[in-house]
């Protein structure tokens, strides 16, 4: 495992690194938004100690953590749900839990019992739990996340077909809602922005998005509103981190804004 | 038409068509690494030889010095079974040359 987290900064990654580190203002901490814990039907895997190494490594403070598509979960997404919890409850400085749930089915109780326990937000996954923004039981659970505060983060990455068009009434109606964009909505990335741009409690988290997409993210988009993230296992901190910094820098990002972009933003959410 | 060997030439829609290539070859390779493709070392050696020879001019040469060794790292690390780090250098190299190819369209 160290000889892993020391290949992602050694050879043609060591001038990347050193960039990367050099962009990082000294008193300036870094808050991962979208990382995981547990296993994946895919076969990839997380512990809180692996996320603990990665984080010590790389200077991260602290990471939103929520489970992967696991092979394991119940109905009710209680078992990966507990497997974050039990992270949380050993790394409590570390990690800010976010629970999981599937649309297709009776979430109300696991619901009340993340709340009840502590999550302090919730994850939905529109690919692989195979639901769509609009559907009745999803705008349903995003109401239910805005009437008791609960920060929500939706899969907005890799492989969505429809995010704007099916999301925007649910934001329009519960304007309260605290909503992260995963992946930054990237395969509708500048139709987001337009969308979004009015409704400050939509952040968008660019965790595995490609330069060129946060290119647009950041020349279209106040920098307030941007939070990074990094999707360990999916991506890794070094590569995601100089994504993200290069991406400003050639929108003309101002360092002013750096601090918000590495942990400031999503600060406001979870001091 | 006027025959002007490639090595002569370096004005800025050559260079963007060499690293427009490029870049076509680096996308594939890093869909394929994400979807499993059995073809996936096929498709990163296409990328390696995408980054062969000089830029039209040398104009980009540095670029494709910092490209080469991301991917081949790329390479050998999935060749050894380490898809996080081999992404890392592949996603980085991508990262680079569209930054790249963004500063340059304002040439």
């Amino acid at each position: 495992m160290a000889h892993d987290i020391e290949a992602l900064t050694n050879g043609a990654m060591a001038p990347v690194w050193s960039w990367v580190q050099g962009k990082i203002p000294a008193n300036v901490e870094v808050f991962d938004a979208h990382a995981h814990i547990g296993a994946d039907v895919d076969g990839r895997t997380m512990t809180a100690d692996g996320m603990r190494d990665r984080m010590e490594a790389a200077g991260v403070k602290k990471s939103i953590v929520f489970p992967l598509n696991d092979p394991n979960a119940r109905d009710d997404y209680s078992g990966p749900n507990d497997v974050v919890w039990n992270a949380y409850e050993e790394y409590p400085a570390l990690f800010v839990p976010f629970f999981r749930l599937n649309p297709h089915l009776d979430y109300d109780r696991e619901f009340e019992r993340c709340i009840e326990r502590g999550f302090m937000g919730l994850k939905l996954h529109p690919v692989s739990q195979q639901f769509e923004l609009d559907d009745p039981r999803v705008v349903r659970l995003l109401g239910m996340a805005a009437e008791r505060d609960l920060p929500v983060l939706i899969h907005a990455g890799f492989a969505m077909q429809r995010i704007v068009e099916p999301l925007l009434p649910t934001v329009e109606s519960h304007p309260e809602l605290r909503l992260i964009l995963g992946h930054a909505a990237m395969v509708e990335v500048l139709a987001a922005t337009r969308a979004f741009e009015d409704h400050p409690n939509v952040l968008f988290e660019t965790s595995v998005v490609r330069a060129k997409d946060l290119y647009e993210l950041f020349a279209s988009l106040d920098p307030s509103r941007i939070a990074y993230g990094s999707d360990i296992p999916y991506g890794d901190l070094p590569s995601t981190l100089h994504s993200l910094l290069a991406s400003a820098e050639a929108a003309g990002v101002p360092d002013s804004a750096i601090p918000g972009l590495l942990s400031g933003n999503i600060r406001r959410w979870f001091p | 038409m006027v025959s002007v060997k490639a090595a002569d030439r370096a004005d800025l829609a050559l260079r963007t068509a060499h690293l427009l290539r490029i870049n076509s070859y680096i996308d594939i390779a890093i869909l394929a690494m994400w979807t499993a493709s059995p073809r996936v070392d096929v498709m990163l050696g296409m990328a390696e030889a995408s980054l062969k020879g000089s830029s039209p001019g040398g104009e980009d040469d540095e670029l494709l010095d910092t490209l080469r060794p991301l991917v081949r790292e790329g390479r050998e690390y999935l060749s050894a079974g380490d898809f996080s780090v081999a992404m890392g250098r592949m996603r980085v190299a991508h990262d680079i040359l569209a930054l790249h190819i963004i500063r340059r369209s304002g040439d």
